[in-house]
């Protein structure tokens, strides 16, 4: 078959499609329609690749679920623990204020066995051990702040034992915020309940850390609250209360400590409840020690 | 020549056309099983991206639900007996910002609940305010403040009973919110009582749930 022998267009009899073209042209058409099907499908919404970057590695997806909310308030919990022992350890507190955050010391523990049976009784592991997110981005500008770090040109704070009273103020009232955030994500109405029963404790904890701080009354709740006024920051130091606001609030926690600046401002760190990236999942385990 | 050729083109149009319906079976599959999350903070994959086995989880509801309304009704009625003792206080001449506030928050809390509720709120004020009016009936704050340290730990451990019977997450929120408060609340009145040396009488509620209605 050549060239010359074809029919042009149109040319021939029977003008048009003999049974070759017709083979071939359906059979080419069926093809391309399954190539693109194939194509069309799996590559939908993907960028295309450049260069010989590895190709990367999806991350496991996690499910988060009622046992690892509890695991990750377990870790929260020793987290406090571990703070209150370094303050601890420090001997800068008041007797009053030391006395305090030993009974506290002991409460968070409770709350931390409560927990890992809760996580036990709920099909879970129990994680019973500091969460790394927060010891390595939280706790350590903390300190750094009350002690000073010299590398850093960071002064150290002009009064510590102050700082570090707003220091557990801060913890109790970030503890009672992730328990009363949780609350609506746990799909079990008992363990709502169970773990608002820490909640609530850890609100009476910041409620008496205030009034340690700040005296009574004035320390008793926020005169916004009636109308009032928030008395201004002294010293660039936020007044702290046991009632600051109507409701509880899941908003960060802002501790402010440190020496003064030039400016009269202090070191402030927000201080969150844990997310996506600082819950203690499934698969993962306490460092060994 | 003519036959294999044909067969060939035929065998390729078959085959390329089949693949295809494959392909899209398979696009589709991958689409419905995609892992749902969980109030929507479980990670997404990316696009294109196999998903994990599906873990199956059953969500809880999130508005009310019948046996809510009931029990928020309940919890209505409990924050307007508050409000309407401290209320009492003031009227008996107790005159402190503290109340004031007190007052005004449990006011604050029937209101929530009834915003909650909307036309299925019934609100009735609970019965523990006439049991429990005549101590509030004081124009000194050290008196008042131990029958309200009394009041503020029974609703907070009615809140948390109450959480342990509520099955949708906005009632649960909404009550957990007001607990943690009244927690706060009981810690103040009792160091305004002088127990603020007493850390048992600061952290540890011992009060007994209020009881809500059959059929919540």
């Amino acid at each position: 078959m050549n060239a010359d022998a074809t029919p042009a267009d149109g040319d021939g009899p029977g003008s048009g499609i003999d049974r070759r073209q017709l083979l071939r042209t359906g059979g080419l058409a069926a093809g391309l329609a399954a190539v693109l099907a194939a194509c069309g499908k799996s590559a939908k919404g993907e960028p295309g690749r450049v260069g010989f970057a590895p190709t990367p590695t999806d991350l496991a997806k996690q499910n988060i679920d009622d046992g690892v909310r509890l695991r990750t308030a377990t870790s929260i919990e020793y987290t406090i623990m571990d703070v209150y022992t370094t303050i601890t350890k420090s001997g800068q507190l008041q007797p009053g204020d030391q006395a305090l955050v030993d009974r506290l010391v002991k409460d968070h523990q409770a709350a931390a066995d409560t927990l890992a049976q809760l996580t036990t009784k709920f099909g879970a592991e129990p994680y019973e051990c500091v969460n790394a997110w927060y010891m390595d981005r939280v706790v350590p500008p903390i300190f750094e702040n009350i002690n000073g770090n010299e590398a850093k040109a960071i002064p150290p704070s002009d009064d510590p034992a102050r700082d570090m009273v707003a220091t557990v103020h801060a913890w109790e009232s970030m503890d009672g915020a992730m328990y009363q955030g949780m609350v609506e994500t746990m799909a079990s109405p008992e363990l709502r309940s169970e773990i608002m029963k820490l909640g609530a404790m850890a609100g009476r904890h910041a409620a008496v850390t205030a009034i340690h701080a700040t005296g009574a009354p004035d320390a008793y709740f926020n005169p916004e609250l009636i109308g009032g006024e928030e008395p201004e920051a002294k010293e660039g130091l936020l007044p702290l209360y046991a009632i600051p606001t109507e409701f509880g609030s899941l908003a960060p926690t802002q501790l402010v400590i440190g020496a003064a600046s030039s400016a009269g401002t202090r070191f402030t760190l927000a201080i969150d409840t844990p997310a996506d990236n600082a819950y203690a999942y499934a698969d993962q385990s306490c460092p060994a020690t | 020549m003519e036959n294999p050729t044909r067969r060939r083109v035929l065998a390729a149009g078959v085959t390329g056309t089949a693949l295809g319906l494959l392909g899209g079976r398979v696009a589709s599959a991958s689409t419905d099983t995609t892992e749902p999350s969980e109030g929507g903070s479980a990670p997404s994959s990316a696009p294109g991206t196999t998903a994990a086995p599906a873990t199956t989880t059953t969500l809880p509801p999130k508005r009310p639900t019948e046996g809510d309304v009931t029990l928020l009704n309940f919890a209505e009625g409990v924050e307007l007996a508050a409000r309407d003792l401290y209320k009492a206080a003031i009227d008996a001449g107790t005159k402190d910002d503290l109340v004031t506030m007190l007052e005004a928050n449990h006011r604050g809390y029937g209101d929530v609940l009834r915003g909650l509720l909307g036309t299925e709120s019934r609100p009735e004020r609970n019965a523990a305010y006439d049991q429990l009016v005549d101590r509030f009936k004081v124009s000194d704050v050290k008196a008042l403040a131990a029958v309200g340290y009394d009041l503020e730990s029974t609703l907070a451990a009615t809140h948390v009973a109450l959480l342990g019977k509520l099955e949708g997450t906005d009632g649960a929120r909404a009550i957990a919110s007001i607990l943690i408060v009244e927690a706060r609340q009981a810690a103040v009145l009792a160091d305004a009582s002088g127990k603020g040396a007493d850390f048992d009488a600061l952290f540890n509620d011992t009060a007994t749930a209020l009881t809500p209605p059959s059929g919540g």
